[in-house]
């Protein structure tokens, strides 16, 4: 009985899982959907004290959304 | 684990489903596509996709310059919105024939793994090869391509 509410929540927040082809990624690849496209100089600025602090960069995604392209 | 073994499954049947070399195009998707009797290239594009912006010029003008009695290439707009592929369409100045497949129709049995892409299907009615992602200088991989499936060209690219 203790193990049904886990597993049920469980399947609950998989129910929210699709896959999305590459052919249905027009919303995925709005500008929006990038990390900080709406706030480019607060992201940058956030990325700079970031990488400075990691000592390290990279990793941050690419440019442009989930086209699928190569 | 159900809703994942269903969704693996899903995504198992979709990928078996896609059209590979050497799958025969099923009539409808062929007759919409043109036809049997000459070589089709399909080329699938969206105006989200970056890559194709890139591409379709090149393509665009290549197609002036192919015998369209031996070969017909056609685009296939994937745009949720068939009004926002026609506005991308006509800011690149496409003058080949561009299909809108909103309901993905055409796109599903294709099943391309990324956008752009560029199916071969041959006058049987025959997927001979496929091109996915973006590439370099297309017009030329394409003429290669042709010239592999018998065509002789008649321009060798830009």
């Amino acid at each position: 009985m203790r193990i049904i509410a886990p597993v049920c929540f469980t399947l609950l927040l998989l129910s929210g899982c699709a896959v999305v082809q590459p052919w249905e990624r027009e919303i995925l690849a709005e500008a929006a959907m990038m990390p900080g496209s709406t706030a480019p100089l607060e992201h940058g600025f956030m990325g700079h004290i970031y990488f400075s602090k990691e000592g390290a960069r990279g990793g941050e995604g690419v440019a442009a959304g989930g086209c699928g392209c190569n | 684990m159900f809703r994942i073994i269903l969704t693996s499954l899903l995504f198992a049947a979709t990928l078996m489903a896609a059209y590979k070399d050497g799958s025969a195009v099923d009539e409808p998707v062929l007759e919409a596509l043109g036809g049997k009797g000459r070589i089709i290239v399909v080329d699938f594009f969206a105006s989200w996709c970056h890559s194709c912006k890139e591409e379709l010029p090149l393509v665009n003008t290549l197609a002036g310059h192919l015998n369209p009695a031996q070969v017909r290439l056609v685009g296939v707009n994937v745009d949720n919105k068939p009004e926002k592929g026609a506005e991308f369409v006509r800011e690149l100045g496409v003058k080949f024939d561009v299909i809108y497949d909103p309901q993905k129709k055409i796109v599903g049995k294709f099943g391309p793994i990324g956008m752009p892409a560029i199916y071969y299907i041959n006058a049987e009615g025959v997927v001979v090869k496929r091109r996915i992602g973006a590439l370099n200088n297309i017009d030329r991989i394409i003429l290669q391509d042709l010239a592999e499936l018998g065509y002789e060209p008649k321009w060798s690219g830009q």
